[in-house]
């Protein structure tokens, strides 16, 4: 794929944060990076980033090691928000811009060009501190975006957005991915990740316990099915291959455990009475991601 | 959109040092001390000119024509003498009038000849030295001329022989109390400087860790890149701000009329500079290295502590090192920054002396930047707590 991490290890003296962790993330794909806190997701960024070091292992751009040049051409937000608070918005916009070559005239054209399109104009002589945190945020975002990086590495770009700004961020990365980036963001925020990312990544006490397109990762959790009947459903307790999770008079949530026994069951079914419901629940993220992490 | 505009590579370490300045130069706090402190110096040089020039104007009270003589005398001898004096006379007709005036205020002193033994002074309650210095000098004159003419010769012909010629071996050498005069404020700018300068990059970099900025910045250029344009940065702007106190201390000594003082102040002066900027430049890195190692700013004054006293050492060791410990402080990277000017100020040291100290810095400068960038690099991106310098070292990058 465009950017791999492969069996990365990272360890800070005894403890291993890192343990052999791999993922990609393909062209155009927004892949989502969830963990519980301390499950090394903030590490991996840094050294995709090249801000720190791996133990063992190799991050490649394109089939091959990354350098220093790709990197200097990524656009990253590291996890606490790293601006200048008593500089100018506009002003050190523009010393990002320059520090990834562009000259004067350029880094201002390509600020405004930013301000604007992330409703920031008015604010751009002001100082960085005086935002509320949620143009703070948008800012950083104008910094990660400023030098129209070839891949973006995004260290929880919702959070202290509200609803409003957090679906302009995901239109905002949707485009950049739509323009053929690569983007890796994390986030804890697990409803959001499973609505604006393609792919996911799920790590776990430092290590990939879940990969796989969003849709991938709902199919291969247990799926659970509810049915409806006519009468008391109590009796598809004894219904072999099955684990009932609860009955409420009429209504059975039950997961398939045997493949076919949800065959025995119908069938069953439709002999005691009609059957009024029988359906496949799509499982939310959160129920894989704490399946998975478990 | 823009990509024509990009021009990739080499820039690096001057758009940081670019902002290092700009940041500064936007800073209230800075340009409110430096404004302070140009202020403060150019009030003292006005103030010393204008004391210097006024003219003093002490009220002799006279009994007699004779006393309007004496002080005729006096005021000539104060002109030939390049002082600024011009004694004002009252004649009184008795000494109980010069008296009344003397204790109303209204003269400094009473001055009347005394039969047989010459001449005598009523202060009111103390008689200023130089005037007094002064009215002697012309008493004597006055009585010398008299002297000889009753004995029939002339004054030449009494004071013959008297005259002590005095002639330098050093002519350019600075009077002692100059050359300490001038040292003291060298040293001591030196120490004033590289400690604001030294913290502001301190702090410019504890800030950018603090802030996290740093991730950004080391992922987009080389941490040395980040180091030499901060470095940079801050020297010049020290510089220009040394070389701003010297010019203004300069122009005061020319304005106060100590011109023949400046060749011998400016040529080290000029050295000063020189060493100023070297010696500035390899402590920088030091103070960079001190930034990184602090995790917050409160950390700053310990992890600056040891660099404080390196510092403190040139400037004592400019201040009060004499003969063979000079000569050596001046060949020691950073304490030659001070130590070097000063001894050349003393003149007499052979012009490849300060070439070769200032070479001996540059190579300190050199290792000290690769020194500091490794510290820098090493702890810059450890964030947790404060880094000892072995794990700022180990750090593997």
């Amino acid at each position: 794929m465009t950017l791999d991490v492969i069996e990365v290890t990272r360890r800070f003296g005894d403890r291993t944060v890192l343990d052999q962790v791999s993922l990609s993330v393909g062209v155009g794909r927004l892949t989502g990076f969830v963990g519980a806190n301390g499950s090394g997701k903030t590490t991996t960024m840094r050294i995709v980033m090249g801000v720190l070091d791996p133990t063992s292992g190799e991050v490649h751009w394109h089939g091959r090691r990354i350098s220093r040049e790709d990197r200097a051409r990524f656009g990253y937000m590291p996890e606490e928000r790293g601006l200048y608070p008593k500089q100018q918005v506009a002003d050190q916009l523009g010393f990002f811009a320059r520090l990834h070559g562009y000259d004067r005239q350029g880094a201002t054209r390509r600020a405004d060009e930013l301000l604007e399109r992330l409703g920031l104009t008015e604010r751009a002589k002001d100082r960085l501190d005086t935002l509320s945190l949620g143009n703070q945020q948008r800012v950083q975002i104008a910094a990660a975006l400023m030098h129209e990086p070839i891949a973006l590495v995004l260290d929880e770009p919702f959070s202290g957005l509200d609803p409003l700004a957090v679906d302009s961020m995901a239109e905002l990365l949707r485009e950049q991915a739509d323009a053929g980036v690569p983007v890796l963001l994390s986030s804890h925020q697990l409803e959001l990740v499973e609505r604006v990312c393609d792919d996911l990544v799920i790590l776990g006490g430092g290590r990939v316990v879940a990969e796989g397109s969003v849709d991938e990762l709902r199919q291969g959790a247990r799926s659970v099915h509810r049915l409806v009947l006519d009468a008391d459903a109590g009796w598809v307790r004894d219904v072999p291959g099955l684990a009932v999770h609860d009955v409420d008079g009429r209504v059975a949530t039950l997961e398939v455990v045997d493949a076919g026994a949800e065959r025995v069951l119908l069938a069953q079914a439709l002999e005691r009475g009609s059957v009024q419901e029988f359906s496949r629940q799509v499982p939310r993220l959160a129920d894989v991601f704490k399946e998975v992490v478990r | 959109m823009t990509g024509s505009t990009r021009n990739r590579r080499g820039a690096d370490w001057t758009v940081i040092a670019q902002r290092e300045i700009g940041v500064k130069l936007r800073d209230k706090v800075f340009i409110g001390s430096t404004i302070f402190v140009l202020v403060v110096l150019i009030a003292s040089v006005g103030l010393t000119t204008f004391f210097d020039s006024r003219v003093e104007q002490p009220r002799v009270a006279t009994v007699g024509a004779e006393g309007s003589q004496v002080v005729d005398r006096a005021n000539r001898i104060a002109e030939e003498d390049g002082q600024r004096v011009d004694v004002q006379v009252t004649e009184v007709r008795d000494v109980a009038e010069g008296e009344e005036l003397v204790r109303d205020g209204e003269a400094d002193l009473l001055l009347f000849p005394v039969a047989d033994s010459g001449w005598e002074v009523v202060g009111h309650q103390s008689v200023d030295a130089s005037l007094e210095r002064l009215l002697v000098a012309a008493v004597s004159s006055i009585s010398l001329e008299t002297n000889a003419d009753e004995a029939g010769t002339t004054v030449d012909q009494l004071t013959a022989g008297s005259t002590l010629d005095q002639r330098l071996l050093d002519a350019d050498a600075l009077p002692e109390p100059v050359k300490y005069v001038v040292t003291f404020v060298f040293a001591f700018l030196f120490y004033l400087t590289a400690l604001t300068f030294g913290i502001y990059i301190a702090q410019s970099v504890v800030e950018e860790k603090q802030s996290r900025v740093v991730e950004i910045l080391a992922a987009a250029i080389p941490v040395r890149q980040l180091l030499i344009g901060k470095v940079v940065g801050n020297s010049l702007m020290a510089i220009v701000q040394v070389v701003v106190m010297v010019g203004v201390g300069l122009l005061a000594m020319a304005l106060t009329g100590q011109g023949e003082l400046l060749a011998p102040v400016v040529a080290a002066g000029g050295w000063f500079v020189v060493f100023f900027l070297l010696g500035f430049a390899a402590v920088a890195c030091v103070w960079a290295v001190a930034g990184s190692v602090a995790t917050r700013s409160e950390d700053l004054q310990a992890t600056t502590m040891p660099v404080t006293f390196v510092v403190m050492g040139a400037l004592f060791a400019g201040i009060f090192a004499t003969g063979k410990w000079l000569v050596v402080a001046s060949f020691v990277p950073l304490v030659s920054s001070v130590a070097m000017p000063v001894r050349m100020l003393g003149g007499d040291v052979p012009w490849w002396q300060p070439v070769v100290s200032g070479l001996l810095v540059l190579a300190a400068a050199a290792v000290l930047v690769r020194v500091g960038a490794r510290l820098y690099e090493g702890s810059l991106l450890r964030t947790e707590r404060r880094t000892t310098l072995k794990e700022a070292f180990g750090a593997t990058r």
